[in-house]
């Protein structure tokens, strides 16, 4: 090291004065203008910023900035699109990070039949103050209502949805306990007992009393490799008792063998990635290799990330891996992994291909060519312009102060978001500029929330970011596709049936989505599954793959519209004989 | 933004700038960069100087359009990076018209992440001084890993690769953002450039290889790939392709190898070539150096972290951080004393810091003192409850005591289930280090400073007590008791009382209390020793060591029996036994014997004993005055292989203790 160290600084000496790039001290040459990299709109906008006069006022409550940097404060919160009255309409669920102290407490809008959101968080239950990260949603004692979950710094809040409005606050009789820092959560069957369980990526050992500095050697939040990282915990649901009677949760997270590789997890997702049928759990780990466990089916999971390849980027680099979308980019049938990434880094896109095998092919997409280069959170692979082929947004804001003077504490950490388009091969180009009302202004963005909140059958967004707004944003792609959106349902358990896989054909043209909320970061989205058609016009039929590894086909009355599928209501797919790619 | 205005007043520079390089000797620049430390008036002055000298910069005419110089908010920021800021704007403030002057002051902009000012400064280096290629390739690398990426990156590039010779660093990331950006016909046709001049470049084979990945013409990939799958630079990315590329071909057995190679494979290493280094060189501070030794430690670059946390400790004496670092670099050195030492000032300097206690904690468990370290580690929880991993190390330190209903409790809190855990849990509980080991070791290890017989009779009596001799610890760790043993033998030698003590308490001892005696004896043993030997062997209450008095009976007896001292060291055990005599004795023989190591030949087959002496050395050379003085006082008569190694640590000793 000595000697390196000091070898390179006398090249650099020489290097001052001739350029140790180069073979000699050739002639001038002129510098090439810098591109530019934002250019004007080209494109109609699609989306619209309708916050306002949808009725939402939430304003993200960060927890103070005293100079402390509070390493949690700069995760953010994020949201849930929920039906929380079951009366058709999305309604939302906004987490505050304003501390155990603060008056800012979560709020509940409940969407009016207008369309305009009503905030009925008082006496709801859900109205809690603290430092609140992330939230899933789901009915865990199949009572037909959506229950919640919220993570938070050092805990966990369940909330057993009791109807009319009112939240129970459920944690200790679920038996849920967790005093790490938790960052996003999801509900999985994963022992296809017809029962949620939870899992929860934890993040970091965080210890409040370490100091920090950016490379300017200013006070600023510490970077995650400070700290040693935690293991995200596996809560098994017990079920009910001969009376009814939901038992809570049990932990797993040791005998599971989740115990055994701690990780700084920020993304979970729920999916079948080795082509079992069986949920495995994913989670996105923060500069450290991703975690993939795959669900033995008798309790247990084995991590896989390395050989599936889903472990390192295409470099072989353990990267900054935070949100997680999933979906079918390329119309292989085989669904895709997208992972959000650091400023310096691309994003992460794993094609999957074969079966339960996945390599990270970000530049053959065309992600690491875009418009602008953010630390990107929040993200979806949604099909906006229903044209057939999922496109992506994702939501963009710093962890570091930028060297630019700010006007204000979060100015230093605002970023604008983004959105590609895909041209149906999986390869994506940037439209960002195309839409200022999303990706225009600046923010510290953070969740960002998928579902279509309008009932016009396409998908919207609703954004957080910390210390701002939540927004908004409505679907206006111009010329969109036919579309159809799914809603899978097992009547028996009296609810959404989170994990099934629909598919539809149509002549050789087939799609697939997984019915999995708990995607993105710290958020939870619209249940149903949206399909863009295109020209498409008439659907061959429908398969889903349910949750407990059965298989029924439906017809397809029509397209442009919302289904409601009842299991049991099709036609039985005996076993292997499904439309698995 | 207060910038100064440059004035038409101010004098054009024909000469170098007025920085007294030629005052400092050569050597104590070179001191002050192998000490890790970064003067900037000193490179830049130095920079200046070879520029002046050897550059073809002619700066002789007038240039209008200058930029402001740009300030950056300093507000809050560590001394030393106010320091190298300023002292850079300095430089360049008295020779605005001079490129390498921007582009210096560019760099330690840079390496402090004010971007936006580099950039401009950049601007205006490449303006000036055209025909360098360094100042467009930093700038391609700043906007690389901004906002703009590779699409902002790639004119500035290809700018340094025009400047450069075609199998450049330039050269390469030019194919590189290429390839990012999805033209991959035109970063092949940049990677071909660069394997034209030297057809085995490793960077040039591991981007064709992702180009071909890209492509998903995976058998091509191969080709690129497989021949740099070893090469220290490239090889963790290299094999990560090469596992994905086998999983593509269906080659399963060979992408599973691949990847069990690379679970144990250090990150890739940067090229010493890299200009990003010499930016990296101008970072000061304390974080940055952290980052360093972090980062070498990560690389199993041990004792190069070990040098560079020791310079961050003595630049920044004050920086728990900085100690924290330190004892982390230890610890991976394999020197725990070090390691509890640093970690001790780390506390000293922050007592509220719950990770210095822990820390301190884990050097303790490092070391199997379960009962200190567990103190430590409550105090850590104490003082930050929510820490979780500190119940980790709880649950080690009631492992280490036994107590696994406790650890149990304690891992469960950790939300960790450690993979050594279930065995813990088992029956079998893990025994703490003896009571009498506790108490003696320090007492045997400097018992040359105060030689008091007494000592070494009451050390006899606790190590045979059946409480000891029967301790389950020493199922596995006998030879701890033959060091001891041997150790009291050394003590012994030539004091007739002291082996008659010994002798006398035979009759009474445990069996395994008798063979420390009989150790002790073989190498302390008289002629009166040979007699009392001879009715043990008649005794049939020692029928069980009948093979032990035998041999000892025939030791005492040889004509030529020799002690350890007496003869070359073999194995890394001898050097214990060794050091043991010394610790004794306080004599050179033995310390002479132990140094006698490094003169043997540098070959495979001595490497493993010549490290062991190493590190045993270092370590004990900080512990112990009189060795440094026996060493001092015979170093003229060693050969070259122990002198040099004898008289590099006691250099080494020496700066650390000018430090102190």
């Amino acid at each position: 090291m000595r000697f390196s160290v000091s070898a390179a600084i006398t090249t650099s000496l020489v290097g001052l004065a001739c350029g140790v790039l180069t073979s000699g001290c050739g002639g001038p040459t002129t510098p090439p203008p810098v591109k530019a990299v934002v250019s004007a709109p080209q494109q109609p906008p699609w989306f619209q910023d309708v916050t306002e006069e949808r009725g939402l006022d939430f304003v993200h409550d960060p927890g103070p900035v005293d100079g402390k940097y509070f390493l949690p404060q700069i995760n953010g919160s994020g949201a849930a699109l929920l039906d929380f009255d079951n009366d058709g309409r999305l309604d939302i669920y906004l987490l505050q990070f304003g501390g155990p102290e603060s008056s800012s407490t979560n709020a509940l809008y409940r969407q009016l039949p207008g369309g305009k959101f009503q905030n009925v968080s008082k006496g709801s239950g859900l109205d809690i103050n603290g430092h609140n990260h992330g939230v899933a949603v789901g009915d865990i004692n199949n009572d037909g209502w959506v229950d919640v979950i919220v993570t938070q710094y050092l805990g966990i809040k369940l909330f057993l949805n009791q109807g009319k409005g009112v939240f129970k606050p459920a944690t200790e009789e679920a038996k849920l306990k967790n005093p790490h820092w938790s960052a996003s959560a999801s509900f999985v069957d994963y022992d296809r007992d017809g029962w949620l369980d939870l899992v929860v990526a934890n993040y970091l050992d965080f210890d409040e009393n370490r100091v920090c500095t950016a490379r300017g050697g200013m006070r600023d939040y510490c970077l995650p490799n400070t700290f040693l990282p935690t293991a995200s915990r596996l809560w098994r649901n017990r079920g009910a008792d001969t009376g009814g009677k939901w038992l809570g949760y049990e932990d797993q997270t040791e005998a599971s063998g989740l115990a055994s590789k701690p990780g700084p997890g920020m993304g979970v997702l729920c999916a079948d990635f080795n082509g079992d049928d069986w949920p495995d759990i994913f989670v996105a780990n923060d500069i450290e290799a991703n975690h993939l466990w795959v669900n033995q089916k008798n309790g247990s999971f084995t991590e896989e990330a390395i050989s599936r390849g889903l472990a390192f980027d295409d470099r072989g680099q353990a990267a900054s891996n935070m949100g997680v979308a999933y979906g079918d980019v390329d119309g292989n049938g085989l669904s895709d992994l997208f992972i959000t990434h650091f400023t310096n880094e691309h994003h992460g896109l794993w094609m999957q291909e074969p079966r339960g095998s996945f390599e990270e092919l970000s530049i053959r997409a065309g992600l690491s060519h875009s418009r602008w280069h953010g630390t990107a959170w929040g993200a979806t692979l949604s099909d906006f312009n229903q044209d057939g082929s999922l496109d992506l947004a994702l939501m963009n804001g710093f962890v570091q102060r930028r060297d630019a003077p700010a006007k204000s504490f979060w100015e230093d950490y605002k970023d604008r978001n983004q959105v590609y388009v895909n041209d149906g091969t999986g390869h994506f180009q940037d439209i960002s500029t195309d839409n200022p009302a999303l990706c225009g202004d600046p923010n510290v963005g953070r969740g960002l929330c998928v579902g279509d909140l309008d009932g016009d059958g396409s998908l919207d967004l609703l954004t957080t970011q910390v210390g701002g707004a939540a927004r908004i944003f409505r679907n206006v792609a111009p010329s969109r596709g036919h579309w159809l959106m799914v809603r899978a349902v097992d009547q028996a358990l009296h609810r959404d049936a989170i994990g099934a896989e629909v598919r539809l054909q149509s002549g050789e043209r087939r799609w697939q989505t997984l019915i999995q909320p708990s995607q993105s970061f710290q958020c939870a989205n619209d249940l149903r599954a949206h399909f863009g058609l295109g020209t498409t016009d008439k659907i061959d039929r429908i398969e889903i793959l349910w949750p407990d590894g059965s298989t029924e086909q439906f017809a397809c009355p029509g397209v442009d519209r919302v289904l409601e599928i009842q299991r049991g209501k099709g036609e039985s797919v005996p076993p292997g004989k499904g439309e698995k790619p | 933004m207060s910038t100064p205005q440059r004035s038409d007043a101010e004098p054009e520079i024909s000469q170098p700038p007025k920085v007294a390089t030629q005052q400092l000797p050569p050597t104590r620049v070179w001191r002050r960069i192998l000490m890790g430390g970064v003067v900037l008036l000193l490179l830049a002055a130095a920079g200046f100087f070879i520029a002046f000298r050897i550059g073809p910069w002619k700066p002789a005419e007038k240039i209008s359009d200058l930029p402001d110089i740009p300030t950056v908010n300093l507000d809050g920021a560590d001394p030393a990076i106010i320091r190298v800021v300023r002292e850079a704007r300095d430089v360049l403030e008295n020779n605005p018209e001079v490129g390498p002057a921007w582009g210096q002051y560019a760099m330690v902009l840079q390496a402090h992440g004010f971007a936006s000012a580099a950039h401009t400064c950049y601007d205006t280096a490449i303006r000036l001084d055209s025909t360098n290629a360094l100042w467009p390739y930093l700038q391609g690398d700043l906007y690389h890993d901004g906002p703009g990426g590779p699409e902002a990156a790639l004119p500035r590039f290809e700018q340094a690769a025009s400047l450069s010779p075609p199998n450049s660093l330039a050269q390469l990331r030019v194919a590189n953002t290429l390839l990012e950006l999805g033209r991959l016909e035109d970063a092949q046709r940049e990677f071909r450039t660069v394997l034209t001049v030297d057809s085995n470049d490793p960077q040039a084979q591991l981007g064709m290889g992702r180009l071909e990945m890209t492509r998903r013409q995976y058998r091509e990939a191969l080709k690129f790939l497989e021949p740099v799958s070893e090469h220290p630079g490239v090889q963790n990315a290299a094999c990560t392709m090469l596992a994905n590329v086998y999983d593509r071909i269906g080659d399963r057995a060979l992408a599973d190898q691949m990847r069990q190679r690379l679970a144990k494979m250090p990150p890739d290493r940067n090229r010493n070539d890299d200009p990003a280094l010499r930016v990296a060189g101008f970072e000061v501070g304390v974080g940055p150096e952290i980052t360093t030794v972090e980062r070498l430690m990560a690389q199993k670059q041990v004792q190069e972290a070990v040098d560079v946390a020791e310079g961050t400790v003595h630049r920044y004496p004050s920086s728990q951080e900085a100690w924290l670092a330190l004892s982390n670099a230890y610890q991976m050195a394999g020197d725990r004393a070090g390691s509890e030492r640093a970690a001790r000032k780390c506390i000293e300097l922050a007592p509220k810091n719950a990770d210095a206690w822990l820390n301190l904690g884990n050097v303790l468990i490092s070391q199997r003192r379960h009962r200190e370290a567990l103190e430590h580690v409550q105090k850590a929880i104490q003082l930050n409850p929510k820490k979780t991993l500190a119940y980790y190390s709880l649950g080690e330190c009631r492992r280490g005591l036994g107590d696994n209903a406790g650890a149990a409790e304690a891992y469960k809190r950790a939300g960790i289930e450690p993979p050594q855990f279930r065995e813990s849990t088992s029956p079998e509980r893990e025994p703490e280090v003896p009571a009498a080991l506790q108490k003696n070791v320090p007492v045997m290890t400097f018992f040359y400073t105060d030689p008091q017989p007494e000592k070494a009779q009451q050390v006899l009596a606790d190590l045979i007590s059946p409480e000891n001799v029967n301790n389950p610890w020493y199922q596995e760790r006998g030879v701890v008791l033959q060091l001891m043993a041997a150790n009291l033998g050394d003590i012994a030698f030539g004091h007739e009382e002291l082996i008659r003590h010994f002798e006398s308490k035979f009759a009474a001892a445990p069996e395994m209390g008798k063979r420390i005696i009989l150790r002790a004896l073989g190498t302390c043993g008289d002629t009166t020793t040979a007699q009392v030997v001879e009715q043990w062997l008649s005794d049939t209450a020692n029928a069980n060591i009948k093979m032990e008095l035998t041999r000892l009976k025939e030791r005492l007896a040889s004509s030529d029996r020799k002690r350890l001292r007496d003869a070359p060291a073999n194995d890394p055990i001898d050097l214990d036994y060794l050091w043991g005599d010394f610790f004794a004795t306080g004599e050179y023989a033995p310390v002479s014997r132990i140094f006698d190591v490094f003169d043997l030949p540098n070959d495979p087959a001595h490497s493993e004993l010549k490290q062991a002496a190493q590190y045993s050395a270092i370590t004990n050379i900080q512990q112990h005055p009189k060795l440094v003085e026996l060493l001092k006082k015979n170093l003229d008569a060693r050969s070259e292989g122990s002198k040099t190694m004898i008289t590099e640590m006691l250099r080494r000793l020496e700066m650390e203790q000018r430090k102190k």
